[in-house]
């Protein structure tokens, strides 16, 4: 079994069908990487494993609560 | 009980291949068109080329935080969202956009929270992973 490859800019795998759902000039491989495969870049005929940054969360808002709190001195 | 001999069998054959082919001329027709070779892979924003002229209606299944499908008319910008109701007129939970054309298949990423302001700082693409899309054509 084949599959096609949807690849961004720089080869990110953004996604894979298979063969028999390829768009017209998909890069068709035969296996694909094991886990993630977002985390790889397909360059050169070769997967290579470079997972995207974690982006840090973002800082939840305080609540009524928390304001509260804090102008009362209350610690839980 | 009557039994039919060797021709009537035949001719009751050809009448039945006859009103199923009638069925198929006029009939809405569905194909699966694409299908994720790696389904619970983090599907960021993309486009997926794809000749799309015949069809009208798309059915797009997707996975996580459960398995959901979704409906969407060629042109129309679609939400596809999970997990929870509408509320404040937003879909809550989880949203990803989806657009079809004749010529290619529009994903935007998929946002974890209330779709409105601020949805921008919530993109989980590891959410509403699209698993299968079916396309529908003669729909008259």
């Amino acid at each position: 079994m084949k599959y096609a490859l949807n690849l961004a800019e720089g080869g990110r795998i953004l996604s894979a069908t298979y063969e028999k759902y390829a768009s017209e000039g998909a890069v068709i491989v035969d296996t694909l990487p094991d886990g993630d495969i977002s985390d790889y870049r397909y360059v050169d005929g070769e997967y290579v494993y470079e997972p995207l940054p974690v982006e840090p969360e973002p800082e939840a808002e305080p609540t009524d609560t928390d304001v509260l709190n804090a102008l009362l001195g209350v610690t839980e | 009980m009557a039994f039919l001999d060797e021709t009537g069998l035949a001719e009751l054959w050809e009448l039945i291949q006859g009103e199923v082919a009638k069925i198929g001329a006029v009939g809405a027709k569905i194909d699966l068109l694409w299908t994720n070779a790696s389904p619970t892979s983090n599907f960021a924003a993309q486009t997926i080329s794809k000749s799309l002229g015949e069809y009208t209606l798309f059915v797009v299944e997707t996975y996580n935080p459960n398995y959901s499908s979704h409906v969407a008319v060629k042109g129309h910008k679609t939400i596809m969202h999970a997990n929870n109701v509408p509320v404040d007129n937003m879909p809550s939970g989880y949203t990803r956009m989806v657009t079809f054309s004749d010529s290619k298949i529009t994903f935007d990423p998929s946002y974890n929270g209330n779709y409105g302001s601020g949805v921008s700082n919530n993109t989980d693409n590891s959410m509403m992973i699209p698993q299968k899309i079916y396309g529908i054509k003669g729909v008259s």
